[in-house]
């Protein structure tokens, strides 16, 4: 027996204890009420729950500000639980489109709950909050034992939370997806969800999103409606839905619901969706499902669903007939409420006549006449078309009575119906690969192949096709990236470093769960296996206060040793053959925050982050020289040359001497990450969010990498940054994502959300396509993806000067810049064999621009500011003769001997005073002379406008445009204008298209087939909006290829006897201005040199053309 | 008796008769709510690779924790979660003076508060803005965990069990030997008591 309080004070703590229990009931007390007795006891009563709930939100004040937003496919863990006060999570239990749902306790009642909060979090859009707010308002007032109940609406840190009631159970559509459910069983829960519904619909309440997934059962057996997050009040105006807003659940929708009409949603749609979660009771699967969610629509809205006793035969005559009277496409043909869906549901299971009745073949013949009139006098008129034309009347009128003809006919009409559809649909889904290419997320590319080839299958017209030829082509040019595996490490991962030649990854722990043991874990990267762990601290050696963790880690070059830096300042050495632990010392005094080996001066370079930098002898690990920075360091890295260290205030050192040799420049200040170029002569540096590029021997300053949504690389300081070695990707990492990016173009592939500190560490393996990602508890190995159709390899991490095909060999030149031994800067150049593989490389002036390459004289190379045209040997690169050119000589076209080199120069006046570039001349590669063959006149030159803008040669005429609006055709051997052709327009390009036919590109995107000598206009196209910067022309296999300065390529089927131009494809945008387009002479390749680029794109058209027909695209 | 005890008693045999695994299993107990504790007191999650020092502030609580464990053996649950919950306010206490006390290392670090005409709230300085420096926060931070100190015995014992121990309120009133109504009274008069202190806590949070 419960004692009775003596004083005030017991009746008060036993009054704010019923106060606490009522809360938790569906009728919660005020203080008056729980006070009715002692009403003098209110104002204190008040005064504790009011104090109560000021130092709750202390107590349970939320420990982690969770990003609960998670827009990117591919996160890498899964949403972190939400910190509320006063509940304590322990699972999340279900997530839809909109909202998150999670088990919880809460703490003050001792009892669970259902915590359901909006998936963005506080990102989400003001109206899905106000959505939120009506599914709380409209289910507060719907108290039914058979739906959900709601105990409270909550806004924590800016996220709105609804406490709902926890039921202990399952969805049905965790029962759906195992199998079929007896006909009875179905039949009495499908009974209760409609007793259920009435109740709400008689509250003036829609649910309009039933479905199996949203029916619970409970552990005894009772059913509960859930989720009205789509619910509306009826004669309530709350904007929430326009017309043409389809929301829902596409394979339980209602027609009307499918075509976005609100005002046509009443009771029975929501008695539609209970018929199709009866459906999909019946048979295991729901009426309507297609490959996509337009396909379904699609269904919804015309197809009949097939009968359930075709699917299951033991599905009883009257519950089908129940079933498809509810998915009739008409509402009015269906149960006018969901209360006589319920009576006849009872009738059935009480064994008495149901009112529905069956529909018959012939009725359903006239429903499809009726909803596709159009078709049905399609098929009449082919009727009688087929009678007028046809030979044998009598003999046709008896054709027509059989059965035969009647199926040919309906199948006529059944196609013209499935043209239509095939159309619509083929749109749709084409809108939705668009829509992905542009977007990117991960798993993309191969989607979106997959998705064409099944477009392909739904379009026969030249259009369709020119359409996902360009997607296609969009998807061979570009990067993807997937996950290959996942691995649950349980422990936490600050640094990665994989073994350069066999197939390790080293995973150094931060701290464990258990605290006391740390270690490096080994995990094979070819079998996913992990391998023996090199434990650095042992448990009983807490009293010695040896308890560590792993702050940096790396491999030798040669991979023999794993160096580990660790929290407490150590060193340790492990012989990677033995996996013993070789060697310790205590290195700083602080964090080890970095170890960096140079194998040419056999050193070991470490930093600690209170500033000390010190040498070490990598074989005696005896120390050799130290020095300081004076702010917090946060990482290192080695150049060839040089040691740079990111901190707030970071250096740059000289490897020779250890001496400083920049520091106090823009660039060393609060660098927070710092990785090495693959050539070894650069840096990509991380300032706070913003990534660049460095060449540091000169400190210049390269690239900025941008995500182009955030105008930043990220959004949060970058704390892990890594580049492969074969220079094409880098990885970078925030807080909370993870960015890999194309170093060639300086672009952003992908983009992973991984949240709660899920990417601290990032590493490449060796073979340059495969990354790891690995953080709190996980590790994710993700495999860059392109399609073999393309290569480039960088020359070295700066932008290319110039790219070139040689004349008819396969050969790929490349001219950069670069910075050479003797501090004295110099040109790198390379030519690559693309058949065998086989490159040469050498070096150049730093001042070389613009190349050709002639297969009979060697590479001619021109040096503006020098004025002269150098030519080198192609494979050893060394000089052979200088030509004195112009000056500012550009616009270089090698004729088809490969011996004269025509190109477009300035001229000196006779005053001194150079002309702008209105000269063409022509250089003997061979004899090493320069003759001047036409200049512009004096009176262009007076009006400004002799500037020449472009130039093109074949056997018999030379073609030069210019800016005095004439595109003149000239004697080849001499120059001599034998006419001049009047524009409209800049001519900025121009190719050769043998027999007399020249491809003009204008400063506004339009390019004309013109007929030489008169200038005939032949074809004119206009797709491209942007200056063309140039053509390539394959003759034989007729194609042409323009590009543009808005990065744009066009690729043209080339009709040479048509004279015109069909446009097949189009690829880009690249990530900048397209400089050079070049069709090697066996019409197999494409070279492609996009402004800022550090290689150049070679596309191999044989597999653009295997990889389309797979696709079932033609070329 | 609960799984929780089950698990706890067994540990505590097995330390009695020198398994030093036990006392390993012991603290992976605590070491949970334990970090949750430290992040709490820091209010915000550490944005910049210095601010890793929360985990290094962890595991130092879990060492103290751990030689603690060496030199005393509970005797049953209770004297092991009220242990844990001393050693974790000690940690706490001490954390938050050493580290942003008068002479502590944040001390030295400035952090700016978010321009207003700044919509991203990207400080002009390389640290985010962070509350957690906040000295007076972390005054009455440390100031709280003094006061818990203060409570009476058994709304002590509560307190360490409910709030630092996170254990039900069923399993805690089993442990106490109590009634859950009456386990609730303690655990209202402590938390009342606490407020009382704290007045202004909600003015300056």
């Amino acid at each position: 027996m419960t004692q009775q309080p003596e004083s005030d004070e017991e009746l008060l703590v036993e009054l704010l204890l019923n106060w606490e229990d009522s809360q938790s009931t569906t009728a919660p007390k005020t203080a008056e009420r729980i006070c009715a007795a002692r009403p003098d006891l209110i104002v204190e009563l008040k005064r504790r729950i009011l104090a109560l709930a000021r130092i709750d939100r202390l107590l349970f004040a939320p420990a982690i500000t969770q990003d609960l937003h998670s827009s990117f496919e591919g996160s890498l863990v899964a949403s972190p639980f939400p910190n509320l006060p006063g509940y304590r999570v322990v699972a999340e239990i279900g997530r839809g489109g909109m909202g998150l749902v999670f088990k919880a306790v809460q703490l003050r009642l001792n009892r669970l709950v259902a915590i359901k909060l909006i998936r963005s979090g506080k990102w989400a859009s003001p109206q899905i909050v106000a959505r939120f707010k009506i599914e709380a308002e409209i289910l507060a007032k719907v108290q039914n034992r058979g739906i959900v109940q709601i105990h409270d609406i909550l806004e924590s840190d800016g996220v709105l939370c609804l406490i709902l009631e926890f039921v202990d159970g399952k969805s049905l559509a965790e029962t759906t997806r195992k199998s079929t459910t007896a006909p009875l069983e179905a039949a009495k829960i499908v009974r209760e969800i409609a007793a259920i519904i009435a109740t709400v619909h008689e509250k003036g309440i829609l649910h309009r999103d039933i479905k199996p997934g949203n029916i619970l059962i409970d552990a005894a057996g009772c059913v509960k409606v859930t989720d009205f997050g789509l619910a509306k009040e009826l004669f309530v105006d709350s904007n929430q839905t326009a017309t043409g807003d389809v929301f829902g659940s596409p394979s339980y929708m209602a027609p009307e619901q499918a075509l976005g009409d609100p005002a046509k949603i009443s009771a029975r749609t929501d008695v539609y969706a209970i018929g199709a979660t009866l459906y999909e009771l019946l048979t295991a699967r729901p009426p309507f499902a297609g490959s996509s969610v337009m396909d379904t629509l699609i269904q919804v809205k015309t197809q009949e669903p097939t009968s359930p006793r075709i699917i299951v035969k033991s599905v009883p005559g009257d519950l089908e007939t129940i079933c498809l009277k509810c998915l009739e496409k008409q509402s009015e043909r269906r149960y006018a409420s969901a209360a006589a869906l319920g009576e006849d549901l009872d009738r059935y299971l009480r064994g008495i006549p149901i009112k529905a009745r069956a529909v018959t073949p012939m009725e359903r013949g006239f429903r499809w006449c009726h909803r596709n009139p159009g078709t049905a006098l399609l098929s009449l008129l082919t009727l009688l078309s087929v009678i007028a034309f046809t030979a044998g009347m009598t003999r046709l009128v008896s054709r027509l009575n059989s059965a035969n003809e009647q199926a040919r006919l309906q199948d006529l009409a059944l196609k013209s119906e499935e043209s239509r559809s095939a159309t619509r649909e083929f749109y749709a889904r084409y809108g939705y690969i668009r829509e992905r290419g542009l977007n990117r997320p991960l798993g993309w590319l191969q989607t979106n192949l997959d998705e064409i080839k099944d477009a392909a299958k739904l379009t026969e017209t030249q259009d369709g096709h020119q359409l996902l030829r360009s997607e296609s082509l969009r998807c061979f040019c570009s990067f993807d990236a997937r996950v290959i595996r996942s691995l649950v490490t349980g422990v936490d991962i600050n640094r990665m470093a994989h073994h350069p030649a066999r197939p390790i990854l080293a995973m150094g722990d931060n701290v464990s769960e258990n605290s006391l043991s740390v270690s490096v874990r080994l995990l094979d990267t070819n079998t996913y296996e992990e391998l023996k762990p090199l434990a650095f601290t042992v448990s009983a050696s807490v009293g010695n206060q040896k308890v560590d963790g792993c702050r940096s880690l790396t491999f030798t070059s040669t991979g023999d040793k794993l160096l580990v830096g660790s929290r407490r300042g150590w060193i340790y050495v492990w012989d990677t053959s033995t996996w013993n632990m070789t060697d310790s010392w205590q290195a700083h005094a602080d964090w080890v925050i970095g170890i960096a080996i140079d194998p040419e001066s056999n050193a070991i370079y470490s930093a600690s982050s209170d500033g000390e930098l010190k040498q070490w002898d990598l074989v005696t690990h005896t120390p050799l020289r130290q020095s300081k920075v004076d702010r917090e360091v946060y990482g290192l890295c080695l150049t060839r040359k040089h040691l740079i260290v990111a901190a707030d205030a970071g250096c740059v050192l000289s490897l020779s001497d250890f001496r400083s040799v920049a520091q106090s420049q823009n660039w060393l200040k609060n660098l927070t990450s710092i990785a090495p170029t693959f050539d070894g002569k650069g840096v990509y540096i991380a300032h706070r969010e913003r990534l660049k590029q460095m060449e540091v021997a000169h400190e210049r300053e390269g690239r900025e990498f941008t995500d182009p949504r955030l105008r930043r690389a990220h959004q949060e300081s970058i704390r892990s940054l890594v580049a492969s070695r074969c220079g094409r990707f880098a990885v970078s990492a925030d807080i909370s994502s993870v960015k890999l990016w194309d170093t060639i173009g300086g672009t952003l592939i992908s983009s992973v959300n991984v949240g709660n500190e899920g990417g601290k560490a990032v590493e490449f393996l060796p073979d340059g396509n495969r990354f790891a990602i690995a953080g709190r508890d996980e590790v994710r190995l993700y495999e860059i993806q392109q399609h073999p159709s393309w290569t480039a390899k960088p020359l070295n991490a700066e932008p290319l000067f110039d790219a070139t095909l040689a004349q008819r060999q396969p050969v790929l030149a490349q001219l950069g810049t670069s910075f050479s031994e003797e501090s004295v800067w110099r040109g790198d150049i390379q030519t690559q064999d693309l058949a065998t593989g086989q490159n040469h490389r050498g070096v150049t002036f730093d001042t070389d621009r613009t190349m050709v390459f002639s297969d009979t004289a060697g590479i001619a190379i021109t040096n503006p500011g020098n004025s002269s045209i150098s030519l080198i040997d192609r494979e050893t690169f060394s000089p052979i003769r200088n030509i004195p050119c112009g000056p500012d000589a550009k616009d270089f076209v090698l004729d088809q001997t490969g011996m004269r080199l025509y190109y477009v120069a300035d001229e000196l006046t006779t005053t001194g005073t150079r002309k702008p570039p209105s000269c063409v001349f022509v250089a003997d590669l061979l004899a090493g002379t320069t003759t001047l063959l036409w200049s512009n006149s004096e009176s262009a030159i007076r009006l400004n406008r002799s500037q020449i803008l472009a130039i093109a040669i074949d056997q018999k005429w030379l073609i030069s445009s210019s800016r005095d609006g004439n595109v003149r055709i000239h004697e080849s051997k001499d120059g001599t204008v034998l006419s001049a052709i009047r524009v409209t327009s800049d001519v900025t390009s121009l190719q050769m298209a043998g027999d007399s036919l020249v491809l003009t590109g204008d400063d506004r995107g339009t390019i004309r087939v013109m007929r030489l000598p008169d200038g005939t206009i032949q074809d004119e196209r206009s797709e491209h909006l942007d200056e063309i910067s140039g053509f390539a022309l394959d003759d034989r296999n007729g194609i042409v290829v323009s590009s543009c300065r808005g990065g744009l390529l066009r690729f043209w089927k080339w009709d040479g006897q048509r004279k015109t131009l069909q446009l097949h494809g189009t690829a880009g945008p690249f990530s900048g201005p397209i400089r050079r387009v070049k069709i090697s002479d066996d019409g197999q390749m494409l070279m492609i040199l996009v402004e800022g680029e550090t290689a150049a794109r070679i596309m191999h058209l044989r597999h653009i053309r295997k990889g389309l027909h797979q696709l079932g695209l033609t070329w | 008796m609960t799984e929780t005890t089950f698990f706890l008693e067994n540990c505590l045999e097995r330390l009695k008769s020198g398994d030093l695994d036990a006392r390993d299993e012991l603290i992976a107990r605590v070491s949970c709510r334990l970090r949750v504790l430290v992040r709490q007191m820091l209010q915000d999650y550490p944005r910049v690779a210095r601010w890793e020092q929360a985990d290094d502030l962890f595991q130092e609580a879990a060492i103290r924790l751990h030689r603690c464990l060496a030199e005393v053996i509970p005797a049953t649950p209770q004297d092991f979660f009220s242990l844990a919950a001393l050693q974790i306010r000690r940690e706490l206490r001490d954390m938050a003076r050493h580290y942003f006390g008068p002479e502590g290392h944040a001390a030295k670090h400035v952090s700016a508060a978010p321009n207003a005409s700044n919509p991203s709230f990207l400080s002009e300085r390389f640290e985010p803005f962070d509350s957690s420096l906040n000295p007076e926060r972390l005054a009455i931070w440390t100031e709280f965990h003094a006061a818990v100190d203060r409570l009476p015995e058994i709304e002590k014992r509560v307190f360490d069990l409910l709030w630092y121990n996170e254990l039900s309120q069923t399993v805690a009133a089993k442990m106490l030997q109590i009634s859950v109504r009456h386990l609730r009274r303690h655990w209202q008069s402590a938390r009342l008591k606490l407020q009382e202190q704290f007045d202004q806590v909600q003015d300056k949070w």
